[in-house]
């Protein structure tokens, strides 16, 4: 980065004094009175060091931040309550080294953050301190300025710099733990023609045959081929993957906090029952209300499933349909070969008809309550403690 | 008492050792310090030990401790032995303050520190160097406290840094069982500790504060209406009484006090007797607890002057011219045979114990300009008659042995010592009594032989002791001193032997300047005499010190080079730090505004005669169209200016360009990659999975190939790589210089047949 980059980027600097500041400005007051009292010589010579190492203390602070950017390198995505590390990356462009320099969010709503802090940053040079943070809540999260300060060289004076790197963090639900397997294991499982090139080692033995163009070199069964003209290959049974289809229900019904409460829980789970399943191979679809109307995901596999999963769990806010209007919404096909979840406050209050036709149009169907959850689903204990 | 350890990931995060040594430093000096003011080892020992044990623990990476509860009681008691100590041997406040600190702080030192203990234990320490300044004023002070303010900045700094490792290490999360591993957060914060960094930051902070703390003592305003109390002992024998034992050591500072010039025939002459050499200030006649002092208040209503004098008697006066730089008081020296002082506003009186007395208020900083006219000693008859009849012989008392008080065994002592020196003379002054005079005469001279030849002379009194008296100290058991105790012994005994004498204070005339043919007086040339009144002779100078010693003790009070060298040295730290006052304030300021003054019309002058010149050579260029040589001077000057900063600024430039075009080369490891081509076009085997080192590291051995310039190449390359500092020019060329080393050694290996 040059100079000049460096100089539009640079915000203003402010100083201020601290308590042990104060205390030093009053203990020097102090001495002043005894050596003009005294008259004694060295009395003078202290004071005037004393104002001296307070006036150094304010014109070094603020010039070691002069030079300083500030690069915070932070993911996109994380778990609500989990902590997350992330880096600040400073670089020096004046050639004097800069010391004690810490770094802070500031105002980060619904974000707890351990300060960063970098001993020592020489000139011209660069270092990565690595800090941490823990959010609150779920959502969208916006860190805007980071707070640059430094109290060297004697802590009398510290010097501050404002820097805008304005960011938006998306929190998910918390993950919980989930006791019970809800999921039925499909007995559907299919031969392929030749083996896996992804999903290899997951797979299980089928039988040999010889080796066709294409397939994977790491599946040549070579004690097999050493007596034949052309290599034999193992060949290995795929299962299908497994579909999962989560129906939620998060509309309020009402402003109490124990609706509120209950809801989020209902979103924790959602949240962990994702991310499990989808670490163990299945395609994962979801239904749920937004702001703007139902909101349907079709079943679909991998990191970006999951996190556009987790995205909408996570941005969940005050819907004004229920399952009622997404229920009907849902294509067919996303449910012909899913195990489907459905989870809302009380499925005992639905209209049991309504429900009877969806489980007919689903592999497997569960429907789940908060009186289900409580045996199935342990909160995040931190989460659990902070009573949400 | 359990012993701590810290692994070393614990030690590197908080840097415990790094701040513990030099705060432990800081504490030992502090004590140090202020044990040495007050000369108490009792408090030197202790400290030393508690900080030693301290001290050991934390070179072995431990830290000692006992606990919370136990340290408090140490308060406890530590609070009620300096309230005992306080309430029962009246020492000052900031004695007391200072023993105080320095329990306090032992007590501190054996408990487990935080960071909030390191701040007291720092506070502390402050205000014990405040105590100590205010207790004295020694010239080793003065470099001690330099010292102990260069720690005390490498401490504060290491501390501020420690603060922010401690806050990074301590810190969780509400999520967070606990805080993050030691060596995790040390590799958060720092790779390592900024030793060298920190120390030239100490001295860019350290070297400001010191400038700013000279500049403050230069110019914080002092008291006008008196000198400090430590310049006034230190400066000169100015009180008007005498206070034998009072001070444990004299510093006679080298500051002028007046010049004189004697003029006798209208020509400057030197002093024609010894006797005119005695510049008299005071007179004390009254003894009494180890102090001098006056009979009788100084009376300005005196004698009348100036006194008419004989034409007989002219012809023999002789005349001085005295400067004072400063007055600081009414009374003025002159000889003790001077008839008349005159000064420009004649407001000189004298009074009847024959001192001079300027009348009217004294300004601080008022210089003084006064003329005497004297007799030189020894006087004529006639002489001694006029001064007698004008009133310049003050008469002595009758009862010379009621003007000494000294207790009863002290008297007896001294007074039997006196008779054991003056047996005879005293026998046959009883058996003269006509000749009264004559023996008094002898036996002050008797005396103050006898404490020549006996007695030292000295200006160190830390023996002294100042509960019994001076005089009886001096003779029976100190057997040293300076001029006053020498004055104040002769005077005693002469005058429990009923020999009227007393003690004049002043001046004595030593240095001569020969080329302004005038006698300078310096501080330290005050002195102590004796005086002894014989009704032929009136009162006759006797000067019991003896005048070598003296001088060898002033001017030499160690024999060896060192010490006068030490000796110098103090007397500047008395003349120029503890002796600035308010009038050396003022002299500066006018000095120095009198430099700037003559500087300022300097330069005024200069460049109006430069812009008049340019005027003129202007209009000559415009009406005559004529080319000075002024002008052909300043385009020719402003050319070569222009051409030199042009030039100075392609070369910077040209200079950049390449150190950049360099780095870029080594940045993208060109020379390396050329390197490993070669290497491996000589045979070197693809090792994909080892790293850059290794490569390296093998090709040596397989090609014998230097270690060192590669082991240079290779470390720079990591530093820039992994440490992200840029190559400097000097990096470059030792990386060239390395690669062709490297290449010349490859090319004889692989020209070696194998």
């Amino acid at each position: 980065m040059d100079r000049e980059t460096v100089r539009k980027r640079r915000s203003r600097i402010h100083l201020r004094v601290p308590l042990a500041g104060w205390l030093f400005l009053v203990v020097s007051l102090l001495v002043g009175i005894a050596a003009f009292r005294s008259s004694m010589p060295l009395m003078f010579v202290i004071l005037g060091v004393m104002w001296g190492a307070f006036l150094v203390s304010g014109i070094f602070a603020r010039r070691m931040l002069s030079g300083v950017t500030v690069h915070r390198e932070l993911p996109e995505r994380a778990w609500q309550s989990d902590t997350l590390y992330f880096g600040y990356y400073l670089n020096n462009v004046r050639r004097s080294s800069c010391l004690g320099i810490s770094l802070r969010e500031l105002n980060p709503y619904g974000v707890e953050d351990a300060c960063g802090y970098c001993m020592h940053l020489p000139g011209r040079g660069r270092f990565r301190s690595g800090s941490r943070l823990s959010a609150h809540r779920r959502g969208r999260v916006r860190l805007k300025d980071i707070l640059l300060s430094t109290r060297f060289p004697f802590g009398l004076v510290a010097s501050q710099r404002r820097v805008s790197q304005p960011i938006t963090l998306v929190v998910w639900p918390a993950k919980g733990y989930i006791n019970r397997d809800l999921l039925r294991r499909g007995a559907t499982a299919a031969t392929t023609a030749h083996p896996g090139r992804q999903q290899g080692g997951q797979d299980e033995f089928f039988g040999l045959r010889e080796y066709r163009m294409g397939d994977n070199m790491r599946w040549i069964h070579w004690r097999r081929s050493a007596g034949r003209d052309k290599p034999i290959v193992r060949e290995m049974a795929h299962p299908l993957p497994e579909v999962l289809f989560l129906i939620l229900d998060v509309r309020r019904n009402s402003l109490d906090e124990l609706v509120e409460a209950q809801r989020e829980r209902l979103l924790r789970f959602a949240a962990t029952l994702i991310d499990n399943t989808l670490g163990r191979g299945y395609q994962v679809g979801m239904a749920l209300a937004d702001e703007k109307g139902p909101c349907i995901i079709s079943p679909s596999a991998g990191v970006g499933a999951r996190c556009e999963l987790l995205d909408i769990l996570a941005n969940v806010r005050d819907p004004r349909i229920g399952l009622e209007t997404i229920i009907p919404a849902i294509p067919p096909r996303d449910l012909r070969d899913a195990q489907t979840i459905l989870v809302c406050p009380d499925p005992g209050k639905m209209n049991q008809l309504q429900l009877a036709r969806l489980a007919s149009r689903c592999k497997n169907f569960t429907a789940l309550g908060h009186k289900e959850l409580g045996s199935i689903f342990v909160d995040n204990p931190h989460v659990a403690r902070e009573g949400l | 008492m359990p012993l701590e350890s810290y692994t070393q990931a614990d030690i590197q995060l908080t840097e415990r050792r790094r701040l513990e040594t030099p705060l432990l430093l800081l504490i030992w000096m502090g004590c140090l310090g202020f044990s040495l003011a007050e000369e108490n080892l009792f408090y030197l020992v202790s400290s030393t030990l508690a900080v030693g044990v301290n001290w050991f623990a934390a070179r072995r990476n431990k830290v000692v401790y006992i606990n919370r509860w136990f340290v408090n009681i140490g308060v406890i008691i530590a609070t009620l032995i300096v309230i005992a100590e306080y309430s029962r041997s009246g020492h000052s406040v900031f004695l007391t303050l200072g023993h105080y600190i320095i329990l306090i702080q032992l007590c501190k030192l054996f408990e487990k520190k935080k960071s909030r203990d390191y701040i007291q234990l720092l506070v502390l320490n402050l205000l014990l160097l405040l105590c100590t300044a205010l207790i004295t004023a020694h010239p080793l002070f003065g470099f001690w406290t330099i010292a102990y303010i260069v720690l005390a900045c490498y401490v504060a700094m290491v501390f501020t840094l420690k603060r922010g490792l401690d806050h990074a290490a301590e810190v969780k999360l509400h999520g967070e069982l606990g805080p993050l591993s030691p060596r995790r957060v040390a590799w958060n914060v720092s790779r390592y500790w900024p030793s060298k960094t920190i120390r030239r930051a100490m001295l860019v902070t350290l070297v400001p504060s010191l400038i700013m703390g000279v500049v403050v003592f230069i110019l914080a305003p002092r008291n006008s209406e008196k000198m400090s109390g430590l310049s006034e002992q230190f400066s000169a024998d100015y009180d008007p009484n005498i206070k034998l034992g009072r001070s444990r050591e004299i510093y006679l500072s080298d500051r002028i006090v007046m010049t004189l010039q004697i003029i006798k025939g209208g020509k400057p002459s030197l002093a024609q007797s010894q006797a005119s050499k005695y510049m008299r200030l005071f007179i004390l006649d009254q003894y009494m607890n180890s102090t001098w002092s006056r009979s009788q208040n100084l009376d300005r209503r005196g004698l009348s002057m100036p006194v008419v004098i004989d034409e007989t008697l002219t012809d023999k006066l002789v005349t001085q011219n005295i400067h004072m730089p400063h007055i600081n008081q009414p009374e003025l020296a002159a000889p003790y045979t001077t008839v008349n002082i005159e000064s420009a506003d004649n407001n000189i009186s004298v009074s009847r114990n024959n001192e001079f007395i300027m009348e009217g208020p004294i300004r601080p900083l008022q210089s003084f300009d006064y003329k005497t006219s004297f007799f030189p000693t020894p006087l004529e008859t006639k002489e001694l008659a006029f001064l007698r009849k004008v009133g310049r012989v003050p008469k002595a008392s009758a009862r010379p042995s009621r003007s000494v008080q000294l207790t009863y065994a002290a008297q007896s002592k001294v007074l039997g010592l006196a008779e054991s020196w003056c047996e005879d003379l005293l026998e046959k002054r009883k058996v003269l009594p006509e000749l009264r005079s004559k023996f008094n005469l002898a036996i002050a001279q008797r005396i103050a032989e006898n404490l020549r030849l006996d007695y030292s002379y000295t200006l160190d009194l830390t023996e002294a002791d100042p509960n019994i008296d001076a005089v009886e100290d001096f003779l029976f058991y100190l057997k040293k001193g300076h001029c006053e105790y020498f004055a104040s012994t002769m005077a005693v005994m002469c005058n429990l032997l009923e020999v009227p004498t007393h003690v004049a204070t002043g001046f004595l005339l030593e240095e001569y300047d020969t080329e302004k043919n005038e006698y300078i007086v310096r501080n330290r040339d005050a002195h102590a005499w004796c005086e002894v009144y014989t009704p032929e002779t009136g009162w006759e100078i006797i000067d019991p010190t003896s005048g070598t010693a003296r001088t060898e003790a002033i001017r030499r009070s160690w024999w060896t080079f060192m010490s006068d060298y030490v000796d110098q040295i103090r007397f500047l730290w008395y003349e120029k730090v503890v002796g600035y006052d308010f009038n050396s304030q003022k002299s500066l300021s006018e000095e120095a505004s009198s430099q700037a003054k003559d500087l300022w019309q300097k330069t005024r002058k200069y460049m109006s005669s430069l812009f008049k010149s340019l005027r003129k050579s202007l209009d000559n260029l415009i009406i005559n169209g004529e080319v000075d040589l002024i002008l052909v001077k300043l385009l020719a000057g402003m050319t070569v200016v222009s051409v030199l900063i042009f030039f100075l600024l392609l070369l910077r430039m040209r200079k950049q360009e390449k150190q950049q075009e360099q780095a870029d080369m080594f940045k993208k490891l060109k020379l390396l990659y050329r390197f490993l081509a070669m290497l491996h076009k000589q045979g070197l085997p693809y090792h994909p999975d080892l790293t850059l080192r290794e490569k390296l590291y093998s090709a040596a051995e397989q090609f014998d190939l230097p270690l060192q310039p590669l082991e240079e190449l290779i470390n720079l390359q990591y530093r820039w790589r992994w440490g992200g500092v840029e190559p400097t020019a000097k990096d470059i060329r030792t990386v060239r210089q390395n690669f062709v080393a490297l290449c010349v050694a490859l090319d004889a290996a692989s020209s070696t047949p194998k």
